[in-house]
């Protein structure tokens, strides 16, 4: 690998991005028709938000080089970006078929078939996948959020256990265990990770979205609606059950003051839990991180 | 009554690079070394070019909403466009119509009931417990909404995991509700005209 390559690599992963920038543009002017050097230029488009400027730019390097593995799967990924899953599918089918043995690949596109719902189809990729090479660590990430999708707790726990053992500071994994905590609502745990998260990737806007509505969750201000957080919609529905009974037995015991009041203490909580979430978000988001 | 914390969205993990790990040079390929089939051709032929684009799902909350004010024929209805969103209908279709006739027929009963002054089961005279029937009906919408939602439950979590925003759904939500509450009446009217086998005068 070129010394530019190994340079614009490590760049591009700290989020360099206007160094990055700068030494493409030097490079492209030396050796415009070197393919890598267009692959390099998409993945500072994607990171820069620019799919269509990425798009340019592979097609260039399609064009030098049409069976370039890394330009074909920086074309699915711009596909992936602009939610063009059918052509997304398109690009990856055929560099499975050259590859398919590579359980990454497979994976990859058992996560494609995850975000479009085609989820029968995904179990038996990453099944597929975790036969080939039952190690690869991509794999085992995609079972994770597969097995969460899936209601399967025990086998999500297992493997991001397995992963967490073997890469303890990989950020794929940390972020897969994001996931994980939030599914099991434990957002305090969840937001102390994103924060970690955040200090590597300070632009990462979906991050930044994540830790205010896990702020939100766990704000003292937001203990009211803690059974809510905790047991989702049972509990709404166990609260207006609850309602209901209590309402019913003022009523029978005719005390009118007790049920109205009772009445309104329920609509007062009813337009706090519609409002809290909307507002502290909106404030945490004034306030700022 | 507001469902729990709205689970946190995340775009699904961000993997090392596809165009990165192609490499081959730096990836330890194992390939097939007969270069016969792997078994897996089943699994690489295209799901997605049929589908068309994906629609994404209503949220959990306006399931929840249009349960609570439609009641169970207007969960069934708003059940049913997410399946058809998902593609799944057709899979669907046996359960959500078994969810109409049961409320249709719970419909016209209590109707019935109400209309000859019948009694309901540990309830009473249907005419003074109607408070408390308005109730049953909305913990069974609400009951069928459950239903529905864990049957539909593996798809909520992989929008979640795609970002996928819910779309906007008051406009067919209470499109849906109304057609609730005029399904609830067409039962009242239905109930004059159907004879039931030992109803009490």
């Amino acid at each position: 690998m070129r010394d530019e390559h190994i340079q614009l690599e490590r760049l591009l992963e700290v989020g360099r991005l206007r160094d990055a920038s700068q030494l493409l543009q030097r490079a492209l002017g030396e050796t415009p028709d070197d393919p890598s050097l267009h692959v390099y230029a998409a993945r500072l488009c994607l990171a820069q938000s620019d799919t269509s400027g990425a798009r340019d730019h592979v097609r260039q390097a399609l064009r030098i080089a049409p069976d370039d593995m890394a330009a074909r799967g920086a074309l699915y990924e711009v596909e992936l970006r602009d939610e063009q899953h059918a052509e997304a599918e398109q690009v990856l089918i055929p560099m499975i078929r050259e590859q398919p043995r590579n359980a990454f690949l497979l994976a990859t596109y058992a996560r494609l078939m995850l975000v479009t719902f085609q989820l029968e189809k995904s179990r038996a990729l990453v099944d597929e996948a975790l036969r080939i090479d039952p190690e690869e660590p991509n794999v085992k990430l995609v079972d994770v959020l597969l097995a969460i999708v899936e209601g399967d707790r025990p086998r999500a726990e297992a493997q991001l256990q397995e992963l967490i053992a073997t890469d303890p500071d990989g950020e794929a994994i940390a972020r897969t265990l994001l996931a994980w905590l939030c599914e099991q609502r434990r957002y305090a745990e969840a937001l102390r990770l994103a924060q970690e998260l955040l200090r590597v990737r300070p632009n990462d806007t979906e991050l930044i979205t994540c830790i205010i509505e896990l702020r939100a969750a766990t704000h003292w201000l937001g203990l009211p609606l803690w059974p809510q957080r905790r047991f989702g919609w049972l509990a709404s529905v166990g609260l207006w059950f609850g309602f209901v009974v209590v309402v019913s037995v003022a009523r029978r015991i005719d005390d009118a003051a007790l049920a109205l009041g009772l009445a309104l203490s329920y609509l007062a909580y009813v337009i706090y839990s519609w409002t809290y979430d909307p507002l502290m978000r909106r404030w945490l988001r004034k306030r700022g991180l | 009554m507001r469902e729990g914390a709205r689970a946190v969205r995340l775009r699904a993990f961000a993997p090392a690079h596809l165009f990165d790990t192609l490499r081959q040079e730096r990836r330890n390929v194992r390939e097939d070394v007969e270069g016969g089939g792997t078994g897996i051709d089943h699994l690489l032929q295209p799901s997605l070019t049929q589908l068309g684009r994906q629609l994404p799902l209503y949220s959990v909350r306006a399931g929840f909403m249009v349960a609570f004010f439609g009641g169970g024929i207007a969960s069934v209805l708003f059940t049913a466009l997410n399946s058809q969103r998902l593609g799944r209908l057709a899979r669907d279709a046996w359960w959500l119509l078994l969810g109409v006739v049961a409320f249709a027929s719970l419909g016209i009963w209590t109707s019935h009931l109400a209309r000859t002054g019948g009694e309901l089961p540990w309830l009473g005279p249907a005419v003074e417990n109607a408070r408390e029937l308005r109730y049953l009906n909305r913990a069974l919408a609400l009951a069928f909404f459950g239903l529905a939602y864990q049957a539909h439950r593996p798809y909520y979590k992989a929008a979640e995991f795609a970002g996928q925003t819910p779309p906007n759904p008051w406009g067919p939500g209470l499109v849906i509700a109304v057609l609730g509450v005029v399904a609830a009446l067409a039962f009242h009217s239905l109930a004059s005209f159907v004879p039931l086998l030992g109803a009490s005068r």
